[in-house]
């Protein structure tokens, strides 16, 4: 299985100082998916039931990821929050056209986030994950 | 439904209390700002959310925002509040920290 976490490490080269709003907002979408991807498949692996049978309501998968750190068994309050602020950092890259709408700041934040989500999944939530085998 | 209820408030009183005693304790703040954030694929949440802008290195504002968590977490769970501000603190107020 392809594991997402690469997608933090692309997003990392495309952090780099003097580079344009394309790199910078690619980096943020990247960052994002990383982490969304990751909590899917362990979540879904752990009974956690947040993937869509049907490409209809896939849509619906973002809220169910960040739901389940809201409350349950995967509740950790710092992962929600900076879930939801990583989504809508790539909400905004996503959808911003105006000048300036992504900077290298809003990158490094990102980036931020990403970290700490991840070091969460790996000491507490999902510690000793075999979902992906190649996981760092 | 509208998401600046009576719940809502007050469960936002809760959280203004917790950044003024950060800020009273040295918390490092440039600036604040309320915002409406909300689920843009499939509309499921919404939610009102401090932002608050801090001059800290990565590990103390992380740290500094899942203090402000924590705190608000305790509230959350406690009987100290009526439920429904309870249920509105869990699910319609958030805090964010921003360093960068």
């Amino acid at each position: 299985m392809f594991n997402p976490r690469t997608f933090l490490e692309f997003a990392r080269q495309l952090s780099l100082p003097n580079l344009g709003e394309v790199e910078y907002s690619t980096a943020i979408g990247r960052a994002y998916y990383s982490v969304f991807l990751v909590a899917r498949e362990e979540l879904n692996a752990r009974g956690g039931e947040v993937k869509q049978q049907s490409p209809i309501y896939a849509n619906l998968e973002h809220s169910k990821v960040r739901e389940r750190f809201r409350t349950g068994r995967f509740k950790h309050s710092g992962v929600a929050s900076r879930l939801r602020d990583l989504y809508l950092l790539k909400v905004r890259a996503d959808y911003e056209i105006a000048g300036n709408a992504i900077t290298k700041e809003h990158v490094d934040q990102a980036l931020e986030y990403a970290d700490y989500i991840f070091r969460v999944f790996d000491r507490l939530l999902f510690r000793g994950s075999t979902v992906f085998q190649d996981q760092p | 439904m509208p998401l600046l209820t009576k719940d809502v408030l007050e469960a936002g009183k809760i959280v203004v209390n917790e950044i003024r005693k950060e800020i009273s304790n040295g918390l490092p703040v440039r600036d604040v700002t309320l915002t409406r954030l909300d689920d843009y694929d499939a509309g499921q949440w919404s939610e009102l959310v401090f932002q608050i802008k801090v001059s800290l290195d990565t590990e103390a504002a992380n740290e500094a925002w899942d203090r402000i968590l924590d705190k608000i977490d305790k509230i959350t769970e406690s009987k100290m509040v009526d439920k429904s501000t309870r249920a509105a603190l869990a699910e319609k107020i958030g805090v964010s920290l921003w360093w960068h």
